[in-house]
């Protein structure tokens, strides 16, 4: 829990906040003494964001673009982990498959969007590709490493215990492990909603990132930075949910 | 003219608070009172928790108190020195640079040419065996050939006074006794005064003309212990009969100290 | 325990012919190769080039390759485009290394300004795209502006965290021998924080290889971005596919170097 504190510190300190008011402020007056065309007054964006949600345009975006994640997500977490867990018992998967794995977690997978557009069409299949190609490498990782890293001592015992490999695995490696699979899980969420709205900006017309293009084609600058704080509540609300929930799961286990 | 009288290290009634995070002011020292006279060999012995390793600060001058006054070859200590130097627990040294490079170290700090500070580190490192090691890095050395390092390092500059932090502390013990033959050694072909802390009795015992023991809770002095053993010291002088008095005698006192304790102890 | 032995046998065949494939150079690079083998034909057998707009077969891709290649385009948009990756990540070094390093000494700095590095970090930057390109154009600043605002927190915040690290002994160390603070900033902590600096770097330069990759989609230039837009708009998959493939393995070979270089600088500590 004092982990949970620390980091709201770092949000609800005056030094930040107060720099955070005075950025408010700056905004606010620029928007609307300076008469520029691309910086609506901050008070205009907030009431736009206020219109948006209360008339029910973003509704339907946001439920569209979160059933895209999840299951993006779900095929990353579910493949994802198979070819981490195989990377992490054996030797040989490692060696063969590991520079791959190894590739695409620093590769820059966003130019293989356009592709996926043109394969699989303007439709959901392809931001849902975009989630997968941005966090399975990262789940896969994280997997392995969860198998790998667990104590010889424990693996020892369970062994002197007459386990077999399938046992130790399910009784010993993956319980071991599960604070990797926990990062994995966190990182491979963070990961996967920066290439859901990606996927979205580029494909232009699904979901939230759809509405970034479409307002921001047409230089409805108060909607546009509207929807920019919805996508960027969103994704914190995501990664702060999960960092919580593993964190809750640790802190159960260790009691 | 009474330069030669004023003793190496002076500590005169020397108290230092800690303030903790909830505001409180502890007392971690309490009217501590030292000498060491020139070309003496004083350690320092005590439970964790005594101060002993703040004391060794404050005299270095990294570490500042809040009563008394700490004089250093009859200077009032206002920060460190050129005539004080450093051992430290956890060698200290700088791992991206070669060991001749560290133990040129103090020399770099004190504006020295290159040329100078290396002639003066190589012949450094020759006394404690390490000529040989001159280019190779911290990391290829092992425990007790790093605290070479840091002992060359430290008489590179020149000093009077050698403040020497449980320097032998993280060595294991075969090394550490090979470690502290050769220690007196270089001393004895100087005439440097030593501070030496320690939580090893036997090698108190072993070092020292003087054994200062202090007691925790708040760290202040108890026993101080005058260790007759003739010198030079050898390997025989651990068989000596009296070697082993005198370590059973600082057991003593401080078994006494760590009974306190618990005695003391809430729970 | 007789029954068993059989297959006991077979197993320690198994585990010598898997030690050699994994633990000899040679056998390693077999079965490296073999693997990348079974994935350029599963590629070949599952791409289908009757129809354009299909998934091309690897023969086909390669073949784009070449003809983009041959006719100048792909190397003159990546001249382009690398340009702004350099300068981008010239300034992402250039101003998040020292940020990071005042956000590690002045708390008051690390308190007001963390906070929006932390939200870049963990914020979809292309949700932003649209702003900078209100603010700067279609313009050689607004793609630079892009890479920078995807790269520059890794910086920051891991030259930050590598000058905390600095083990406060060797700190105290330098100190007792009367170095002043500029001497312990250049001498002491600055080297120790270079192995940490330079990881920054390296997840800054794979985060600006994306920056660069949305920059060319979003903010079209005369780089691979207005390429790749061509080719689409003439339902080229294969050579879609060339770009973007080359793209990748130019950014991997990119992290590689700067990887070497890390381990390079790293060699000390590994030796620890």
């Amino acid at each position: 829990m004092s982990g949970l504190l620390r980091q709201a510190g770092q949000w609800l300190n005056p030094p930040f906040l107060i720099s955070l008011a005075m950025l408010a402020i700056v905004w606010e007056f620029a928007g609307r003494s300076a008469d520029i065309l691309t910086l609506p007054p901050l008070s205009a964006v907030l009431a736009a964001f206020v219109r948006l949600w209360s008339s029910g345009v973003l509704t339907a975006p946001l439920l569209d673009s979160t059933i895209a994640l999840l299951t993006g997500l779900a095929i990353s977490l579910f493949v994802g982990s198979a070819v981490g867990i195989a990377i992490g018992l054996s030797r040989v998967a490692d060696v063969a498959l590991g520079p791959f794995i190894k590739a695409g977690l620093s590769a820059p997978m966003i130019a293989f969007v356009p592709v996926f557009m043109m394969i699989f069409g303007i439709g959901s299949e392809t931001r849902i590709a975009t989630v997968i190609a941005f966090s399975i490498f990262v789940v896969a990782t994280n997997a392995a490493t969860a198998v790998r890293s667990t104590d010889p001592a424990l693996l020892e015992m369970a062994r002197s215990f007459g386990a077999g490999r399938w046992r130790i695995l399910g009784e010993i490696r993956l319980p071991a492990g599960a604070p990797y699979f926990l990062a994995g899980l966190r990182l491979g969420v963070a990961r996967g909603i920066k290439g859901l709205i990606n996927g979205e900006v580029l494909i232009a017309i699904m979901g939230m990132g759809g509405l970034v293009k479409k307002y921001g084609t047409v230089f409805s600058m108060d909607q546009l930075y509207a929807v920019i704080l919805l996508i960027v509540l969103y994704a914190a609300i995501w990664v702060g949910a999960v960092t919580l929930l593993g964190r809750l799961v640790l802190t159960e286990r260790r009691k | 003219m009474n330069a030669n009288a004023t003793p190496a290290i002076a500590v005169q009634d020397v108290s230092k608070f800690f303030v903790s995070a909830d505001g409180r002011r502890t007392r971690a020292l309490d009217k501590v009172n030292l000498a060491v006279e020139r070309g003496e060999f004083v350690s320092i012995i005590g439970p964790s928790g005594c101060g002993k390793t703040t004391m060794l600060k404050m005299v270095g001058g990294i570490l500042d108190w809040d009563e008394g006054s700490i004089s250093v070859m009859g200077a009032p200590v206002s920060g460190p020195g050129p005539e004080r130097a450093t051992v430290f627990q956890s060698f200290a040294l700088l791992p991206w640079m070669t060991v001749l490079d560290n133990a040129a170290f103090g020399l770099k700090m004190r504006g020295e040419t290159k040329a100078a500070r290396h002639a003066k580190a190589r012949n450094l490192l020759e006394t404690v065996g390490l000529a040989d090691f001159a280019n190779a890095y911290p990391g290829e050395l092992s425990g007790g050939m790093q605290q070479r390092v840091g002992l060359a390092r430290a008489l590179a500059v020149s000093p009077n006074v050698l403040l020497m932090d449980e320097p032998f502390s993280a060595i294991d013990a075969q090394t550490r006794l090979i470690l502290q033959t050769e220690l007196l050694d270089v001393w004895s072909q100087t005439d440097l005064s030593v501070l030496f802390i320690t939580h090893a009795m036997d090698e108190a015992v072993f070092l020292s003309d003087r054994v200062v023991i202090m007691g925790a809770r708040p760290g202040h002095v108890t026993d101080v212990i005058d260790i007759d053993l003739p010198r030079p010291r050898t390997e025989e002088t651990r068989r000596d009969p009296r070697f082993v008095e005198l370590t059973a005698r600082v057991w003593d006192r401080l078994r006494g100290l760590m009974t306190d304790e618990r005695a003391g102890a809430p729970s | 325990m007789k029954s068993n032995a059989p297959a006991r046998q077979a197993g320690a065949r198994g585990h010598r012919l898997a030690a050699l494939l994994t633990d000899t150079f040679w056998g390693r690079l077999t079965l490296r190769a073999t693997a990348l083998a079974i994935v350029l034909i599963a590629w070949q057998m599952a791409g289908d080039d009757s129809v354009a707009l299909l998934f091309p077969t690897a023969t086909r891709t390669f073949q784009a390759f070449i003809e983009l290649m041959a006719d100048g385009r792909l190397p003159l948009g990546l001249l382009v485009t690398g340009q702004a990756l350099l300068a981008g990540f010239a300034i992402i070094i250039g101003i998040g290394v020292p940020l990071g390093i005042l956000i590690a000494r002045f708390p008051l700095v690390d308190r007001t300004v963390s906070p929006y590095f932390t939200f870049l970090v963990a914020v979809p930057i292309i949700a932003i795209v649209p702003v900078v390109q209100a603010l700067l154009g279609l313009t050689f600043a607004a793609r630079v502006t892009v890479i920078v605002l995807f790269g520059i927190s890794y910086v920051v915040i891991n030259s930050a965290i590598a000058v905390r690290r600095v083990k406060p002994e060797l700190i105290e160390m330098a100190a007792s021998f009367g170095a002043r603070r500029l001497a312990i900033l250049t001498q002491v902590v600055l080297p120790a924080a270079v192995p940490g600096i330079m990881t920054g770097a390296r997840l800054a330069l794979g985060q600006a290889l994306i920056g660069m990759v949305v920059a060319e989609l979003t903010i079209v230039g005369a780089g691979v971005g207005s390429l790749i837009a061509e080719l689409q708009g003439r339902f080229k998959v294969a050579a879609v596919l060339a770009v973007a493939m080359t793209i990748v393995l130019i950014g991997l070979c990119l992290l590689s170097l700067v990887e070497m270089l890390e381990r390079r600088l790293n060699r000390w500590s590994l030796t620890k």
